[in-house]
């Protein structure tokens, strides 16, 4: 199954030129990208990947489509749809969301058109990153930790979890993430319960063993890959040790 | 019997009181031995100064609640307070006891010293009790308002004063049941209309507050104002250099002039790109935020950020017109969140980018507020910035990041994410709009 590749521009002319960059860079390098797609019409676009839920995407939007269907909205409606689809949007600086690209879409990266020397090599870094990522997906399946958020779900890849803490308050967790933590309403326990790669190791901790970077058995202290360090009680020393061996 | 249990109970009565009054479930084994301390000799000092004793047992119970809050004044509070429901409830169950003894048997003396503390310890402990609680219901910390009003210490100091030299004077003059029923109706009309004057004294501070936030937001419109009308010459100004240059290219081209063409394009239309990226208006996509109290708050921030030179980026693509919590407290968390995010952009040296960029949207059932500011800190210390007081800018400041925590330890529906990447410190807000705490 190849990578699926579309752009939508209103704009015929840069139309175009992309299509063009994409067509020869995909040749050239001989990728497993199929390219299916160069419009001005966004539902165009929506309308393939409805009929074809399953195939991963790369996407290169134009924020203004002249439609009254703009190039955010079209990125929101395809990241329903394709989960795991690589959005790249193409907009001049004054129409520069980043914020909201990074946090609401998820967007891969953007292109900023209004330097044009730029853009065709740009066009070929998203290409390349997209299409790596879209090999890694593909060769391995990633587990999800599922974090509930009042009704929503959020997904979290396993693997990259540090630990669970409790937080001051009662009934509240956080989760630490290489980088970033996360408060969130839930208990220790439960994710004990519904994750056993996890292992409790005080009554505070729940740590995922795969980021243990030492243990400090005399301090009892244990720290993860992000240098963090967990507390570790006398009960759970034997087992931290003999799982992290 | 009666000497050695009363001075006891008494003690163990007042601490609990005070432990329901300061919120606070765990104690410190020093705490704990200055308790069993005062319990252990409170019999002796009570024979030797017989009623002045609470001189000792007070203070001594204040030492011990320091131990476990910082909060001097707010500690003398809730002991005041604390030792004002026993000395009413004790009040109170000698009443009790002196009318049921009047239509029942006779009781014997121990018997009628157990019914009495019984009595005094579940009515103190359920005043204490019901005050927390309604202070909680009317959205007040017991704790935190006493660390705040000085005023309303210094009234439940004055009437446990009050109080026990009352009680001190019955014991001296004689202690006749008419007696306690006057000073007790005494007491507690003297307590209610000390809440009374405090429900008015808080209710006051509101209003007050509330004028200031009023002023606040017209004077963020006010600068708002001044902010769109410079923008409005800028645009006036462009729409003429427009003009003029329009009309110069219509001159090259019937001239057929095509090297002047290209040479005024390079020379005079390409560096005028950047100039209209530059004096692009930051903030006027802050108009899609419909909730007025949320606006000003961006608003005010900031152009504050702008005036110290901060680059600033808004984000609000789409109209915002609710959000599912207290707009009240989503200021309060916004601007301990602002204000740290320009505090720490303002320590950065001269070398970082210093930048703050804000977005608003709207995602699925939520609403994600995005703060994102450049900063120096490492990794390792974003575990750090939740602890109380704790601070990369030094001693005794931070203390934002931890009212931040406690406002939202109360709201089930809001979750803060907090990530350090490539020294950029972003704290993202993630309210779900389908579920109001």
């Amino acid at each position: 199954m190849a990578l699926l590749t579309f752009v939508c521009e209103d704009n015929e002319k840069q139309l175009a030129v992309f299509a063009q960059i994409i067509k020869q860079y995909i040749m050239i390098k001989n990728l497993d990208l199929n390219f299916v797609l160069a419009t001005v019409d966004p539902l165009a676009v929506l309308a393939y990947v409805q009929e074809h839920p399953q195939e991963p995407g790369l996407y290169f939007i134009d924020i203004d489509l002249n439609h009254e269907m703009n190039g955010l909205n079209l990125a929101a409606k395809l990241r329903k749809i394709d989960h795991a689809g690589k959005i790249v949007f193409v907009t001049t600086h004054s129409e520069m969301l980043y914020l909201t690209f990074t946090y609401k879409i998820e967007a891969l990266d953007y292109i900023i058109k209004d330097n044009s020397t730029m853009v065709a090599q740009k066009i070929r870094d998203c290409i390349d990153v997209a299409y790596e990522r879209y090999l890694n997906e593909r060769t391995q399946s990633t587990q999800f930790l599922q974090i509930k958020l009042g009704d929503q779900i959020r997904l979290i890849d396993q693997t990259l979890v540090m630990f669970f803490e409790t937080a001051f308050t009662a009934h509240r967790v956080i989760l630490h993430l290489a980088n970033s933590e996360l408060e969130f309403y839930g208990s220790i326990k439960e994710i004990e319960r519904a994750h056993s790669n996890f292992y409790r190791c005080h009554k505070s901790y729940l740590i995922n063993p795969d980021q243990v970077k030492q243990i400090d058995s005399a301090k009892r202290l244990v720290e993860m890959s992000n240098h963090e360090l967990c507390l570790v009680s006398v009960r759970a020393l034997p087992g931290l040790l003999k799982l992290t061996k | 019997m009666d000497a050695i249990s009363k001075p006891l109970l008494h003690v163990i009565f007042l601490y609990l009181n005070c432990k329901i009054l300061q919120e606070e479930k765990k104690a410190t084994k020093k705490e704990l031995a200055i308790i069993v301390g005062l319990v252990l000799f409170s019999p002796i000092i009570y024979h030797f100064l017989r009623l002045s004793y609470s001189l000792i047992i007070l203070p001594g119970i204040y030492l011990s609640l320091l131990t476990t809050s910082d909060e001097a004044l707010a500690t003398l509070g809730i002991v005041s307070y604390g030792s004002i429901f026993l000395l009413i409830s004790n009040n109170l169950a000698t009443i009790i006891l002196n009318l049921l003894t009047s239509n029942m048997a006779r009781l014997s003396v121990s018997q009628k010293s157990i019914f009495f503390w019984a009595f005094s310890f579940s009515l103190s402990v359920s005043f204490c009790w019901c005050l927390v609680k309604i202070a909680k219901k009317v959205k007040l910390n017991f704790n935190l308002d006493l660390k705040r009003n000085l005023f309303v210490t210094l009234m439940g100091f004055v009437t446990m004063v009050i109080g026990y030299t009352n009680a001190y004077l019955r014991l001296v003059l004689g202690n006749s049941p008419n007696l306690i029923q006057l000073n007790t109706l005494f007491l507690i009309s003297y307590f209610l209309i000390s809440i009374l004057v405090f429900i008015l004294y808080v209710l006051s501070i509101r209003n007050k507050e509330e004028i200031k936030r009023k002023e606040f937001e017209a004077e963020a419109l006010q600068q708002y104002t001044e902010e769109v009308e410079l923008h409005y010459n800028e645009v006036r100004k462009f729409k003429h250099d427009y003009q003029n240059i329009l009309s110069s290219l219509d001159q090259y081209i019937l001239d057929n002039d095509y090297e002047g063409l290209k040479a005024f394009y390079l020379n005079k239309l390409k560096p005028s790109f950047d100039e209209i990226s530059k004096s692009e208006f930051k903030l006027g996509s802050l108009s899609n935020i419909k909730i007025p109290e949320i606006k000003s708050i961006f608003l005010v921030k900031l152009l504050l950020a702008q005036s110290l030179g901060i680059k600033v980026q808004v984000e609000v693509g789409e109209p915002i017109k609710h959000i599912a919590m207290d707009s009240l407290i989503l200021v309060r968390i916004l601007g301990i969140i602002l204000d740290n995010a320009i505090e720490e952009i303002q320590v950065l040296t001269s070398e970082f980018n210093k930048s703050l960029s804000i977005a608003l949207f709207e995602s699925k059932d939520d609403i994600q507020i995005i703060v994102k500011n450049t900063c120096h800190y490492e990794l390792s210390s974003i575990h750090q910035l939740k602890r109380e007081g704790f601070s990369t800018k030094g001693n005794g400041r931070g203390y934002g990041l931890s009212i931040l925590s406690e406002l939202l330890n109360n709201l089930h529906n809001v979750i803060l994410e907090t990530k350090i990447e490539n020294s950029d410190f972003t704290q993202r807000l993630i309210i779900n709009q389908k579920k109001e705490a």
